[in-house]
């Protein structure tokens, strides 16, 4: 029997007759029925029991998700394009430790969560943040999520045009940002420049600069997404005027909404009405809603030649410091342990920023902060203050940076214990200099299940919550282990290669790293170069 | 707060960790060094549910930055960290045998003890898959004739009613007869009719809309075997003689069924009123039958014409399927006044002559099949009195039941409306068409008057403990006797075989000194050529018990004439990759059946209309399809939990400990794990599975097979 994964097996049988049946699955009723715009002030005082399991789902809407824990929540803000000034990151320090026990959490999607909320403290943290103009509305549930770029923006040396002028507009355009009932979440990534960095191909829009004849324009791409059946995004558009860029996404959305699969949240996505359709189609599609609301100019649009995407590899690997565009001034790059961000060295971090950076934090889809702006001057400066407080600025893009997710901490859906594999891989590896640099640009992703919310899927190592049977009675906590996965040129998914047992992923990590250092070409043969050079059965062989 | 502090202590005592922090919480953010080391106390004391270690660790740590000395906090601290082990690196490749939705499985034998069925695909046979079978599609366990109703169902729902009716015919010989007067009893066993899951499947009503939608107007099935060369008779041609006769056909045999009436099909002609069952469908369903090969000789009476021992010589097996026509007359004083009579009597007079002499007030005695049939075709008989609503005087047919009073015939029934034997939806017909149920009421005597009935006694009674037939045994409430004034009396309180046709030479062998046979309800007799089949042989029941006795008889009239067990049941287990349902349908509601109107109603017109072809699909869209079987592969399964989120059935997903397990390999139980690590497998407890496929939506490892799995029977040749 095969083993491989096949996640793009379509469902044959397509009944057409189906008269009596009504319309709507529960969760449609209720984001008909339901006002995601809750008042938390009135859920505060309202007693738990009488908070429907409809209602709770809905409270997604404004960015609060019921935690593990039954008596807590956790609430996620919004932040386009990942950047945030100390005077907010201050007030969300204040908030956390007021809370949420003092505690925030970087998200891959460039934004912070709190936990540990209490119901009657929600209206108390939201209203915070959105005195300092940071709200929660679409931090989860059926809507727009978070507009996401990379972390370079408006900063980076490479960067073509504006991202973050783009991302600011997409988040304030009420056209998109009032979508409240989608078939399922939606996102989008705008990049700085033709970079793997801004995850382009896992997002169901992704827009790249270029420049042509000293213009910028975009390319777009539409219908990846990773969850537990990822795909990769197609190239719709080789080029889209600048000023045709909110009218596409607009369109990409309404498209979304006429046709995603309501009865099936599995497979109700962007990605998988892309893939149905076919780039050509969807890009036609596209076309015809913006004809039918008017949107001028649609003949400069061209069509991709060739749906398979060509992104940039990624033009960062593992520098504590760049050089940004702008002469005079640096990104300064910090590595944030499991993503958690504590009361005291979040102050810590803060002063930093103002005392010897721009008052720019950025995070990064790998739950980390740069200083955005710090004048070239201090950078030496800073490096020893973050060095003296405590906070890692070596190893980016390499073993030592590992994405994890809060796994069966705080998550209801999670099967392993991710933060846990991620201490046991980073107290073993990450500090074994030699080791680390050796093995050279690496991503370890670690997801607490199929969501993949830490976005095992592409990474060059991914590891899966799962159990395992034991043959002699009850189940093992382990982690399935996919490697290979990319999302440069037209980007790989990563292909299983085994399982292990939560108690053995460092040795077995370690096998597959030596496996590699043994048999690869040369000190310059990157991880993701070797496995596409060697396979997966070559792979499994060499696990075996 | 310190009593606070105590009452979550003692909530935490009492194993209840989530209403504890919750109490904790009330008074604000937890931050307090007691409160958080008593959070941390809650989840370090259940330890069971996802993220207790992580909440116990997260607030152990505050207390203790803060100051706490409980020793307790840094050993919660200390025993949540995992060791990881050196050395071997465990790289074990996901080995999975079973697969999922997407996945084609072998025809194996089942590699895991846990598996539902004995094969992973094909034919499989040992108890375990009947066993899976019987428990799973209740309906087709429930119907006598074994009829493949999830088959059929989805054949209807795909629009394909000829296929539907193909099937039917396969298995119940009688699909367009049965459609109409089936006693369903697979309606009762449905899963949709359980508890919180609404109203059966109108099984039943779609059988009928698949031989109203089907074109051909003659379906006539291929043989199993070719002619045999061996000669079977067969006495009686009512629904098991018939079946029998059309079994033993397809089986190559040359048949001649006996029949003493001028036409076949016994009780379908004789006792059922045509406003229930048209007589042109009789006739074609039994011409099919014809059409193979069997012929029917009527006006021919064994024991008269011919007796038993000539047709025995004659032939190589007999099978005598002549039903219960003897009445069970009730021995009450006056009972040869003149006014009392038989209901089958009555009915067959009303059936072959269209008319026949009745009172004004009627009353029929009695709670099953044939009282129902006497009431209303009593109630569509002329009577002198007319009583016409003004409105509707226009519209009434000639022998309408509205030219007759209301109230003027009655049935009297000695138990209660639960322990009566009629067709579902017959007791809300009763009433509809104004026939008045009376039922704890014990017939005692009939008053006469010149040799004519004009009054019955009754007694009123209560119901006991259950008797034989498993219903609750009526007793007299003294004291409570009353009379009532009739001129008619019908009479529906059973029949029993007539044996008196079987010849002297083989009365001994046969036929106990009470008339029934010594053979009791087997198929065969003490003489070997010699079987039995239906009523004649289990007593007066339902069409289908007839059939389906018919089905198992023939089995042993082959075996003993070709020596062989030519026909063998397997469950046949098919991949499948959707089934086609969506939770959604479960809403879609019973789709009524259209009847004509009151003023519509006599004799010959039929009551029931059948559902239009929509409807039909409408309804067959309801069916849970209980023969599909969701399992769940173990070894993919990566114990995410979702289906169990998704499940709508509180028991349908559980997380199990360990199966148990019976000699012949049969889930008999489980016991549920409840700590993470001792779930040794999430497993579909299909019994309770209503096919909604929900967890395959939910799986995101594809780890949920689809398999259709049917009970067929196959000809086979040694």
């Amino acid at each position: 029997m095969a083993l491989s994964l096949r996640p793009n097996i379509k469902r044959t049988k397509q009944r057409q007759k189906m008269k009596a049946q009504p319309g709507l699955t529960q969760v449609e009723k209720d984001k008909l029925e339901i006002d995601p715009d809750f008042d938390f002030r009135e859920i505060a005082t309202r007693p738990f029991e009488e908070i429907t399991p409809n209602e709770l789902a809905m409270f997604k809407w404004s960015g609060v998700y019921h935690q593990l824990q039954p008596s807590f929540f956790m609430i996620r803000v919004v932040t386009p394009g990942g950047r945030m000034s100390t005077t907010q990151f201050d007030r969300a320090v204040e908030l956390a430790d007021q809370y949420a026990q003092g505690e925030l959490c970087i998200t891959t999607r460039q934004t912070l969560q709190f936990h540990w909320v209490r119901k009657e403290d929600i209206y108390k943290v939201i209203e915070g943040m959105a005195e300092v103009g940071i709200t929660t509305k679409n931090g989860c549930g059926d809507v727009p999520r978070n507009i996401i770029g990379d972390s370079l923006a408006g900063a980076g040396p490479e960067q073509v045009g504006d991202s973050l002028k783009l991302i600011r507009a997409m988040a304030d355009d009420d056209e998109i940002q009032n979508q409240r009932n989608l078939p399922r979440k939606h996102k989008i990534s705008v990049a700085s420049s033709n970079d793997a960095l801004a995850q382009t191909l896992m997002n169901c829009q992704g827009w790249v600069p270029l420049e042509r004849n000293g213009e910028v324009g975009w390319k777009y791409h539409a219908g990846g997404g990773l969850g537990a059946r990822p795909y990769l995004a197609k190239a719709i558009f080789d080029w889209v005027p600048e000023d045709r860029v909110l009218d596409v996404t607009r369109a990409a959305i309404e498209a979304f909404r006429r046709h995603g699969d309501r009865h099936k949240r599995a497979h109700a996505r962007l990605k998988v009405v892309v893939d149905t359709m076919g780039a050509k189609k969807f890009g036609d599609v596209l076309m015809e809603i913006m004809k039918e609301s008017g949107v001028q100019g649609l003949d400069q649009i061209e069509y991709a030649r060739d749906s398979v995407p060509s992104i940039g590899r990624m033009s960062i690997n593992g520098e504590a410091v760049i050089p940004q565009k702008e002469a005079g001034r640096s990104i300064v790059r910090i590595m944030i342990s499991r993503s958690e961000l504590k009361t005291a060295e979040s102050r810590a971090l803060s002063q930093l920023a103002d005392e010897l950076g721009g008052g720019i934090l950025m995070f990064t889809n790998r739950q980390n902060i740069e200083l955005h702006d710090v004048p070239n001057e201090n950078v030496d400066a800073l490096l020893a203050a973050l060095q003296e407080a405590g906070f890692r600025t070596e190893g980016h893009e390499h073993l030592p940076d590992i994405v994890a997710c809060v796994g069966t901490t705080l998550c209801k859906m999670a099967v392993s214990d991710s933060p846990d594999a991620y201490h046991s891989l980073y107290d073993a590896l990450a500090n074994d200099e030699k080791y680390w640099k050796s093995v050279g640009t690496l991503r370890i992703n670690i997801t607490g299940c199929p969501n993949n919310c830490a976005h095992a899927w592409i990474a060059d190592i991914g590891l899966r919550g799962t159990r395992t049977r034991s043959p002699d009675g009850g189940s093992t906590e382990g982690y399935s282990i996919f490697v290979g996965g990319k999302l440069s040129e037209a980007g790989r998914i990563a292909e299983y290669l085994c399982d292990a047992p939560a108690e053995a992923i460092v040795p077995a990590v370690k096998k597959i790293l030596d496996t590699y250092l043994e048999n690869r070409s040369s000190e310059d043969e990157l991880f993701v170069d070797f496995y596409e050079r060697m396979g997966i059965d070559q792979f499994k062989e060499w696990v075996k | 707060m310190k009593q606070l502090l105590n009452e979550a202590k003692q909530l935490i005592d009492d194993g209840l960790c989530d209403e504890a922090v919750e109490l904790l919480c009330r008074q604000g953010v937890p931050e307090d060094t007691q409160v958080c080391e008593l959070i941390a106390l809650a989840h370090h004391h259940r330890d069971y549910a996802r993220g207790d270690v992580f909440s116990a660790v997260v607030f152990a740590s505050r207390a203790l930055m803060q100051g706490s000395t409980n020793p307790k906090m840094q050993e919660i601290i200390n025993s949540a960290k995992r060791q990881n082990k050196d050395g071997d690196a465990h790289l074990t490749p996901q080995d999975y045998k079973i697969g999922g939705w997407n996945e084609q499985r072998d025809a194996v034998d089942a590699p895991l003890r846990s598996c539902a069925l004995s094969k992973l695909k094909g034919k499989a046979d040992t108890p375990k898959d009947f066993d899976w079978l019987g428990k799973n599609i209740p309906c087709q366990k429930a119907c006598p004739a074994a009829t493949d109703i999830p088959g059929y169902l989805s054949a209807i729902y795909e629009g394909r009613h000829e296929e539907a009716y193909m099937i039917n015919l396969r298995d119940n010989v009688f699909p367009a007869v049965l459609g109409r007067v089936c006693a369903r009893p697979c309606e009762s066993e449905c899963r949709h009719g359980w508890d919180d899951l609404g109203e059966p499947v109108a099984i039943c009503f779609s059988k009928r809309s698949a031989a109203d939608f089907k074109q051909q107007d003659l379906v006539i099935m291929d043989k199993w075997f070719e002619d045999s060369g061996k000669r079977v008779a067969v006495v009686g041609s009512g629904v098991a003689g018939l079946a029998a006769a059309r079994q033993l056909a397809l089986l190559g045999h040359n048949v001649t069924v006996y029949e003493k009436h001028s036409i076949p099909g016994g009780m379908l002609n004789q006792g059922i009123p045509v406003f229930r069952l048209p007589r042109d469908l009789i006739n074609k369903e039994i011409e099919q039958i014809s059409a193979l090969g069997v012929e029917i000789i009527c006006n021919t009476e064994i024991g008269k014409d011919i007796t038993l021992s000539e047709l025995t010589g004659n032939n190589d097996a007999v099978v005598m399927a002549a039903g219960t026509l003897q009445p069970n007359l009730l021995d009450l004083p006056g009972k040869e006044l003149e006014g009392i009579r038989h209901g089958l009597d009555f009915l067959l007079e009303v059936n072959e002559a269209g008319s026949t002499e009745i009172g004004d007030k009627v009353v029929v005695i009695g709670g099953g099949f044939t009282a129902m049939d006497c009431a209303r075709t009593a109630r569509r008989l002329g009577a002198t009195t007319v009583q016409v609503e003004e409105e509707k005087a226009d519209k009434v047919a000639s022998g309408s039941i509205l030219r007759i009073p209301k109230g003027n015939v009655g049935v009297w029934y000695r138990r209660s409306v639960d322990e009566m034997l009629v067709t579902p939806g017959e007791i809300e017909e009763l009433e509809h068409e104004h026939i008045p149920l009376e039922t704890r009421v014990s017939p005692k005597a009939y008053v006469g008057e010149k040799g004519r009935v004009i009054a019955m006694q009754f007694v009123r009674t209560e119901l006991g403990e259950p008797d034989a037939s498993g219903r609750r045994r009526p007793i007299d409430i003294a004291g409570s006797e009353f009379e009532l004034p009739v001129d008619t009396v019908l009479l529906a309180t059973g029949q029993f075989p007539d044996t008196r046709w079987i010849d002297h030479a083989l009365k001994a062998e046969l036929v106990e000194e009470d008339g029934w046979l010594k053979s009791g309800t087997a198929f065969s007799t003490a003489r070997e050529r010699i079987f039995a089949a239906g009523d004649f042989a289990t007593g007066a029941s339902s069409l289908i018990q007839a059939i389906g006795h018919a089905k198992g008889c023939v089995r042993a009239v082959d075996q003993f004439l070709t020596g062989q067990t030519r026909l063998k049941d397997f469950a046949r287990i098919e991949d499948v990759t959707d089934s086609g349902r969506i939770r959604e349908m479960d809403a879609v509601p019973l789709q009524p059946m259209p009847t004509v109107g009151l003023e519509e109603r006599d004799l010959p017109t039929e009551v029931e209309q059948g559902f239009g072809e929509e409807a039909s699909i409408d309804e067959a869209q309801r069916c849970y399809q209980c023969h599909y079987k969701y399992e769940i592969d173990s070894d993919k399964c990566i114990y995410c939990d979702w289906c169990v989120k998704a499940k709508p059935r509180p028991e349908c997903i559980l997380k199990v400990k360990e199966l148990h397990h019976d000699d012949e390999g049969r889930i008999v139980g489980w016991d549920i794990a409840e700590k993470a690590d001792d779930v040794n497998m999430i497993w579909i407890n299909q019994e309770d599975c209503i096919r909604c496929g929900a967890c395959v939506a939910a799986c995101p490892v594809d780890a949920i097979s689809i398999q259709k799995v049917s009970l067929i029977t196959e000809p086979v040749t040694a």
